[in-house]
């Protein structure tokens, strides 16, 4: 013990510790992810749910309409759906299983963990996306296997617009919910009535109220995001800025709220 | 320590059984006296009250008329949504908040303690309708008070009968797969599949596959429930498909649920 022998008694040198990296800290929100128990069936629920819909689909249409492109559209529309749940398991089993505890033990700074967790989500979301693209191959050369004779060019903006961006604004608004609610049941609820529930109640209000029609697309982040995912797949200039405006109101609010309560939250 | 009694012996023989009252007092106080479940059912009643709001504003505003009747409806479309959330939370919160070790050492018949359960689920079915009514009362109130001549009092029995049935049908939907899953966030994603997108894949399927509507209503739960809440079911086939797809989404669930609880090691 000489080389500690100058410190005063009672004390830890730490100073020539290397501090927690963030590759480790994204390492471990990944495993947190995918090897629990719920995480783990969870990816698996989602990718058997995307190839069930491909094969039903094999089945059930025409042989016109067995390109590469309406099979890509099937898993869009499936992981529109479910990713932001694994993002929001990630974020509320902190709270909800107690593991915040040992988490900002090891990594006192909160908003390293904020950082490491998106990493993950959005690492996550984009192996799931390309798992579901491969998954899609299949199911176009199943479809070529049943008779049809594909077309295997896909439009650039669908595959953008429609695919990776809108997935993504959708685990960023998972993330928003769950540091916002911090309970899990409570932040699926909520989210599914923000995807789900929400879109209705603009459509009824929409039949109630004429002018409404004309608000909505710049109050309601669904129906705004509509265009990436429809018509062209390019939104006008307009679709844009509505894009933007209730992306601000719908996503970057809730998300500097969310983080602000992540890094104040009592564990306990 | 008398010595009359074997030391190893326990004589129950005049303990009385845990009365069913009992079982569903304690499953009717776990639902509201716990956090989550406090909160629950504030944000149920919270919800139904904002969004009625909303809906009396915009009638008073826009000069729409409207009946008495039609307060139940939109009060229906909320709670049908909500009932079986709660209904989801009833079942799975013994799995993850734990209570479940206590719960069934106390009381080791485990069906008694479901039936309990569902007994306590159509309770607050019945509470949520009478809160639904008397929410309705002032919206109209309000509405007949603003605008005398476009509102109306009418309100059909067999509107109140059918708004019961089918969020009984509903709360009893979420129940089965809380039972078939036993987990909170799994059963309550599966449930919004249910609801929400399993109906677009029907009407999808529907498009693409020639005679698929003529299966689709013996497999379509919710479908087969429209015709309770119009309270004009009638002939055979429509109670058929009622039953066969009621038998599909409630029965199986219950029944694979219940087999799976009654096995289940409590840990």
């Amino acid at each position: 013990m000489s080389a500690t022998a100058a410190l005063p008694h009672g004390s830890l040198d730490v100073s020539s510790t290397e501090q927690v990296s963030m590759l480790t800290l994204a390492k471990v929100e990944v495993r947190k992810a995918l090897d629990t128990r719920a995480g783990y069936w969870f990816v698996i629920a989602i990718l058997g749910l995307v190839v069930l819909a491909e094969v039903i689909y094999t089945f059930a249409a025409d042989d016109d309409d067995k390109n590469f492109q309406d099979y890509l559209q099937i898993p869009g529309g499936i992981l529109g759906y479910f990713l932001p749940i694994i993002i929001i398991m990630l974020v509320t089993s902190e709270q909800s299983q107690r593991n915040g505890l040992v988490t900002f033990t090891l990594e006192p700074r909160r908003p390293r963990v904020v950082v490491a967790k998106l990493v993950a989500g959005v690492s996550l979301a984009v192996a799931v996306m390309v798992l579901a693209s491969v998954l899609a191959v299949f199911g176009t050369v199943f479809g070529m296997v049943t008779g049809s004779s594909p077309e295997w060019s896909v439009d650039g903006n669908l595959l953008f617009n429609g695919f990776v961006l809108s997935n993504l604004i959708g685990v960023f608004i998972g993330f928003a919910i769950a540091m916002l609610i911090m309970n899990t049941p409570g932040a699926i609820v909520a989210y599914f009535a923000y995807s789900l529930i929400l879109p209705i109640a603009v459509g009824i209000l929409g039949a109630l109220i004429k002018s409404f029609e004309d608000v909505a697309p710049w109050i309601e982040f669904n129906t705004a995001q509509t265009p990436l995912f429809t018509g062209d797949y390019i939104p006008t200039a307009e679709q844009w800025a509505q894009i933007l405006v209730t992306g601000v109101i719908w996503l970057v609010i809730p998300l500097c709220v969310g983080i602000w309560r992540l890094l104040r939250i009592e564990f306990k | 320590m008398s010595a009359s009694t074997a030391p190893a012996a326990l004589d129950l023989s005049d303990t009385a059984a845990v009365p069913f009252t009992r079982l569903v007092a304690v499953e009717l106080r776990k639902s509201y006296d716990t956090r989550a479940g406090f909160w629950l059912l504030l944000a149920i009643g919270g919800v139904v009250a904002l969004v009625l709001g909303i809906f009396t504003t915009i009638i008073l505003v826009q000069d729409e008329s409207v009946v008495f009747g039609d307060w139940v409806g939109i009060a229906a479309y909320l709670t049908s949504v909500l009932l079986p959330i709660l209904a989801i939370m009833l079942v799975t919160t013994e799995w993850t908040q734990r209570t479940a070790l206590v719960t069934f050492t106390l009381e080791p018949h485990r069906q008694r303690v479901f039936v309990a359960k569902l007994v306590v689920g159509v309770l607050l079915t019945l509470l949520t309708l009478v809160f639904a009514f008397a929410l309705g009362l002032v919206c109209n109130l309000l509405c007949e008070l603003g605008n005398p001549e476009l509102t109306g009092w009418e309100i059909k029995g067999t509107d109140l009968a059918g708004f019961l049935v089918t969020q009984t049908l509903a709360m009893m939907g979420g129940f089965a797969l809380a039972m078939l899953l036993l987990n909170t966030p799994a059963a309550i994603v599966l449930f919004f599949v249910y609801r929400f997108v399993l109906p677009g894949i029907f009407a999808v399927l529907t498009g693409l596959i020639d005679g698929f509507d003529k299966v689709a209503v013996w497999l379509d739960f919710q479908a087969a429930q429209g015709d309770i809440y119009e309270w004009d079911l009638s002939g055979g086939e429509e109670w058929g498909h009622l039953l066969v797809s009621g038998f599909i989404w409630l029965a199986i669930p219950m029944g694979v649920g219940l087999w799976r609880i009654l096995r289940a090691e409590v840990k």
